[in-house]
C-alpha cells in the first residue's frame, strides 16, 4: 500500500473546558470512500472544521499527502486538494447556479481566459447533480433539496482529490436521496477519495468501503458495514442516545 | 435655466460615478465602507495639483488620479486583513476623519482650509472642454464608462463571481480557495480608483478644491446614494445619486430661508433612510424590483447578501475567528 | 513639564470618552447594533443642558439626563426593534441609526443654529505642584471613575448586570437561559444613553458645542469600543484615554488640528497588529 492520503494523529480539540475530540487518530487512504458515523454532537462537524482549517488543533497533527496541514488557512487547504462541504446550506445566493459552480474552479488570472473551459466542465456536474435546466436561476431561489445538490455540484467541479461532505442527504428524501446516494459511487469511480458525514444508515450502508464510528471525539469502531453493522454495542451507542 | 440644469446634471453624474463605484464595495463585495468621499477627494487633489503643475491634459489627471487613490486605498485595506464584517465600518469612519484632515491641514499640498484655486478645464486629445457642454457630455461619458467597467467585472469575470461569493458567504468562499483578504483589498483599489475620476471631472469643473465635501459627511452622502438607490445592481447607485443630487433643486424653489435649506435637505435624507430601512432596505431599485421582478432580478442580491451574513449554527467562528476576525 | 500638563489633560478628555464609550459597548453586547446614534443622544443631552443651564444646573442634568434615557428607550422600540422583528441585518441596523443621527444633528441645527455653543468656565484653574489643572479636568477625571465603578460594580453584582454580560459572551446562551433579551436590550440602550450625559456636558464646559460634536464623538466612541477589544468594557476605557492622552500630547509635534487624526491613526494602526483589541476579552471557559 502507498502511503495513507490523509492521516490525523493525536488531533485534540477543546472549546472552554469542554473536550470535544479528547484524542483522535484517524487514516484515510486514497480513492476510499469511509463513513464518519456517530450520534449527534459526537464532534463530527469539528473535525472537518479541524482538517479544513477552520479550526486549529489544540494538540496533534493533521498530514495532508505527506504534507502537515498546521497553520494552513482554508483557502490554502483547498488549494491542496481538499473541498467540504458544510452541514447547513451556504450556497452564494445572489448569484446563478452556474455562477456557483464556476466560483470553485476559478483561481488566479488564468482562469480569465478560460471561462469556456469552465464553464463546459460546471454545465457537467450541473448535469450530474440535475441541475442543468437551472443554471441561470439564482441559488438562492432554488429549493432546499436543489440548494444542496448545489453545493455537491460546486465541491465536484473543483479539481479537489478528497472530497469532505456533511451530511448532503440530510433533509433529503425520495429521489433527492436516491440521487445522492447515486452520485457518491461515482465519485468514486472518478478515483476520487471521499469521507462523507452520514446519518441514513442505509446510504452508509450502500455507499462507504469503510465506516469510522465516532462517539465522543473518540473512534470507537472501524471496519466494513457488516462489521460493524452487527454489532449491538454500536447499535445502543448510536440508537440510544435519544439525541436523533 | 438651462445652465442650472446642465450643473445639476453635471453634479449628478459625478455623484453617480462615485456612488456606483462604492457599490463594488458596499454591494457586490459586502464591505461597508464610508470612507469613499476620501477617493473622489484625491481625484479632485490630484487633478487640482497636475493643472496647477503639469497642465491641462485629462488623461494626464486620470492617471494620476487612479494612481494616487488605489495606493491611498491600500490603507484603508490594510485593516480589512483582520477586521471584516460590521467592524470594517467603524474603521473606514476613522480612516475618513484621518484622510480628510490631512486634505484640510496638509497646506503645502492641499492647500490647507483655503484650498487650491485656479485649476484649468481638462483638455482631451488637444480639445479644450471649455464649455459646461463640454463637461456635461465629459461627465456622462465617464459615467458610463464606470458602468460599463463594472458590469463586466461584475458579470463577466471570475473575479466578480468571487467578489458575490464573499459578500453572500464569507465562509463558504473561502471553503472553495478563495482568499478574502486578498479579494476585499482587489476590490477597495478598484472602487477607490473608479471613484476617483468623478473627483477628476469635479476639479476641472468647479475649478476649485477645498476639503469641503471630501470628508465623513461627504460619504455618508454616498452611503445614502447607494443605500437608497439600492445595493447590488447597477442601477441602484445611478438612481440614488440623482435622487439625493436633483431634490435639493426642488428646495431650491421652495420659500425658505437660506441657513434653513441645507439641514433640511439633510434632514430629509435622514428621514428616508430610516424610513427605508423600516419598510423596505433593499432601496429604490428594490422598490421597481417588487413592481416588475423579471427586470430587476438582480435587484434582490443585497437581500440576499443580509441573509448570508447570519450566523448559522455549526460555523467555526469561535475560537479561531474572534469577532474581529483575526486568528486567536 | 508641558507634556506632563498635557498628559493630564489627555487623560480628562480620555476620560470623557470613555464614558461615551462603554455605553457604545453595552449597546452592542446587547443589541448588535453599532449604535453610531449614540452621537444623537450626545447632542440631545448637551444641547437640553445648555438650554436650561441658564435657568437652574440642577434641572438642567436632570433635563438633559431624561432626554437622553428617553432618546435611547425610544431608539430602541421604535427603530431597531422593528427592524430587528422583520430582518436582523447588521446594514440595515447601522443605515437607520445613522439616518437618525443625521435627521437629530440638523433637527439641532435648525432650532439652535449651527455655530458654537459654550458654556462659561464654572471653575478656575488649581495648581497642583507645577501643573496647572482646570477643575473640569479634574471633575472629569473624578465622575468617570465613579460611574466607570458603578457600572462595574452594577455589572458584577446586579442580577441585570450579569444577564448583560452573558448577553455580551453569547445572544444564543441568553435565549436558552429564558433571559429576557429584549428588556436587557432595553436597560442597555437606557443606561448607555444615560452614561453618555455626563460626557456631554463636561465635553461642553472644556471645548464647547456644534451639530457636528455628534458624529465626531460616535465616531470615536465606535473605534475605541472597538480597538479595545470588543466585549472588553477595559480595553475600551484604555483605549479612549489613549485616544485623548495621544490627541494632547502629539500638540507638542504638530498642530492641534492634527491631534484626533494622530489619535485615530494610533488605534487604527492598534487594529492592524493587534485586532483583538488592546485587551482581548478572555474566551470563555
Ligand atoms: N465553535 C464551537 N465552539 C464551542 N463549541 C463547539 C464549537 N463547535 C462545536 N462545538 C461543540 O462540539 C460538540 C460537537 O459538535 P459537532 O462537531 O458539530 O458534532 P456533530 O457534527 O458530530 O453532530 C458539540 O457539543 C458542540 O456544541
Ligand atoms: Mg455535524
Amino acid at each position: 500500500m502507498t502511503s495513507p492520503m490523509l492521516e490525523l494523529t493525536g488531533v485534540k480539540k477543546s472549546f472552554g473546558g469542554n473536550h470535544v475530540i479528547p484524542g483522535l487518530d484517524l487514516t484515510l487512504n486514497a480513492g476510499e470512500v469511509t463513513a464518519l458515523i456517530g450520534p449527534n454532537g459526537a464532534g463530527k462537524t469539528t473535525i472537518f472544521n479541524l482538517i479544513t482549517g477552520f479550526l486549529r488543533p489544540d494538540e496533534g497533527q493533521v498530514v495532508y499527502k505527506g504534507e502537515n496541514l498546521h497553520g494552513v488557512t482554508p483557502e490554502g487547504i483547498f488549494r491542496k486538494g481538499l473541498v467540504r462541504t458544510f452541514q447547513e446550506v451556504r450556497v452564494f445566493g445572489g448569484i446563478t447556479v452556474l455562477e456557483n459552480v464556476l466560483v470553485g474552479r476559478e483561481h488566479g488570472f488564468r482562469s480569465w481566459r478560460a471561462t469556456k473551459r469552465n464553464t463546459a466542465a460546471a454545465m457537467e456536474t450541473l448535469q450530474l447533480v440535475g441541475l442543468d435546466r437551472k443554471v441561470h436561476v439564482m441559488a438562492r431561489d432554488l429549493s432546499y433539496a436543489e440548494q444542496k445538490f448545489l453545493s455537491l455540484a460546486r465541491v465536484l467541479a473543483s479539481d479537489a482529490e478528497l472530497l469532505l461532505l456533511d451530511e448532503p442527504t440530510s433533509g433529503l428524501d425520495g429521489r433527492s436521496l436516491d440521487l445522492v446516494t447515486a452520485l457518491i459511487p461515482r465519485l468514486h469511480e472518478m478515483g476520487r477519495t471521499v469521507l462523507i458525514i452520514e446519518h441514513n444508515l442505509d446510504v452508509v450502508r450502500s455507499i462507504a468501503e469503510r465506516i469510522v464510528f465516532l462517539e465522543s471525539g473518540r473512534v470507537i469502531a472501524t471496519g466494513t458495514g457488516d462489521e460493524l453493522f452487527a454489532r449491538q454495542d454500536l447499535a445502543d451507542i448510536y440508537f440510544g442516545g435519544g439525541v436523533q | 435655466m438651462l445652465q442650472f440644469t446642465i450643473n445639476l446634471l453635471i453634479m449628478a453624474s459625478i455623484a453617480a460615478i462615485v456612488a456606483s463605484s462604492l457599490n463594488l464595495l458596499i454591494g457586490y463585495t459586502g464591505v461597508f465602507s464610508i470612507a469613499h468621499a476620501i477617493f473622489y477627494g484625491v481625484g479632485a487633489y490630484a487633478t487640482a495639483l497636475v493643472s496647477l503643475h503639469w497642465g491641462s491634459s485629462l488623461l494626464l489627471a486620470l492617471v494620476v488620479a487612479l494612481v494616487s487613490s488605489g495606493v491611498l486605498s491600500v490603507l484603508l485595506a490594510l485593516p480589512a486583513a483582520r477586521v471584516t464584517g460590521e467592524y470594517f465600518v467603524v474603521v473606514s469612519l476613522a480612516f475618513a476623519l484621518v484622510a480628510s484632515t490631512v486634505f484640510a491641514q496638509w497646506t503645502p499640498v492641499t492647500g490647507g482650509p483655503a484650498g487650491l484655486v485656479g485649476i484649468s478645464r481638462a483638455t482631451l486629445f488637444g480639445i479644450g472642454l471649455n464649455s459646461n457642454e463640454s463637461y456635461l457630455v465629459l461627465s456622462l461619458a465617464l459615467l458610463a464608462l464606470v458602468t460599463v467597467i463594472l458590469y463586466v467585472l461584475i458579470r463577466h469575470t471570475p473575479l466578480g463571481r468571487s467578489l458575490q461569493a464573499l459578500r453572500d458567504d464569507p465562509l463558504a468562499a473561502q471553503a472553495l480557495g478563495k482568499n478574502p483578504f486578498r479579494l476585499r483589498l482587489t476590490a477597495v483599489v478598484i472602487s477607490a480608483a473608479l471613484a476617483s475620476t468623478g473627483g477628476v471631472v469635479y476639479a476641472g469643473y468647479i475649478a476649485f478644491v477645498n476639503a469641503d465635501g471630501f470628508g465623513e459627511q461627504g460619504g455618508v452622502l454616498f452611503m445614502a446614494m447607494v443605500i437608497l438607490g439600492g445595493a447590488g445592481t447597477l442601477s441602484g447607485p445611478i438612481i440614488g445619486a440623482f435622487f439625493i443630487t436633483l431634490f435639493p433643486a426642488l428646495l431650491e424653489f421652495a420659500d425658505l430661508p437660506s441657513q434653513a435649506k441645507g439641514p433640511l435637505e439633510q434632514i430629509i435624507y435622514g428621514a428616508a433612510l430610516v424610513l427605508l430601512m423600516l419598510v423596505r432596505p433593499s432601496g429604490i431599485a428594490g422598490i421597481f424590483s417588487a413592481l416588475s421582478p423579471g427586470h430587476w432580478r438582480r435587484a434582490r442580491a443585497v437581500a440576499g447578501a443580509d441573509a448570508g451574513r447570519q450566523p448559522v449554527t455549526g460555523v467555526p467562528v469561535p475560537g479561531e475567528y474572534t469577532p474581529t476576525g483575526g486568528a486567536a | 513639564m508641558l507634556a506632563l500638563q498635557l498628559l493630564v489633560n489627555g487623560i480628562a478628555v480620555g476620560a470623557l470618552y470613555a464614558l461615551a464609550a462603554v455605553g457604545v459597548a453595552l449597546i452592542f453586547w446587547t443589541t448588535r447594533v453599532f449604535h453610531i446614534a449614540h452621537g444623537a443622544t450626545y447632542l440631545i443631552a448637551a444641547y437640553t443642558f445648555v438650554s436650561l443651564h441658564g435657568n437652574s444646573v440642577l434641572l438642567a442634568l436632570v433635563g438633559s439626563t431624561l432626554a437622553a434615557a428617553v432618546f435611547g428607550w425610544g431608539m430602541n422600540k421604535f427603530v431597531y426593534r422593528p427592524i430587528q422583528r422583520s430582518r436582523e441585518s447588521f446594514f440595515t441596523l447601522f443605515v437607520a441609526s445613522f439616518g437618525t443621527l443625521i435627521i437629530v444633528a440638523n433637527v439641532i441645527s435648525l432650532w439652535a443654529g449651527s455655530g458654537p455653543k459654550a458654556l462659561p468656565p464654572p471653575f478656575g484653574r488649581v495648581q497642583i505642584g507645577f501643573l496647572q489643572v482646570t477643575w473640569v479636568a479634574i471633575i472629569a477625571i473624578v465622575v468617570a471613575v465613579v460611574f466607570l465603578l458603578g457600572l462595574q460594580f452594577f455589572l458584577e453584582k446586579t442580577e441585570t448586570g450579569v444577564g448583560l454580560r452573558a448577553m455580551a459572551d453569547d445572544v444564543e446562551l441568553v435565549d436558552l437561559l429564558g433571559l429576557n433579551r429584549r428588556r436587557y436590550a432595553t436597560v442597555a440602550l437606557i443606561l448607555g444613553s444615560v452614561l453618555v450625559v455626563p460626557a456631554a456636558i463636561l465635553t461642553t464646559y472644556v471645548q464647547g458645542l456644534t451639530p457636528q460634536a455628534g458624529l465626531r464623538i460616535a465616531t470615536i466612541a465606535l473605534i475605541v469600543s472597538i480597538a479595545g477589544g470588543v466585549g472588553s468594557l477595559a480595553g475600551a476605557v484604555v483605549s479612549a484615554i489613549l485616544l485623548g492622552v495621544v490627541e494632547n500630547v502629539s500638540t507638542l509635534y504638530v498642530n492641534a488640528s492634527w491631534g484626533t487624526a494622530v489619535g485615530f491613526s494610533v488605534l487604527l494602526a492598534i487594529l492592524v497588529f493587534r485586532p483583538s483589541g488592546v485587551i482581548p476579552r478572555p474566551s470563555a471557559t
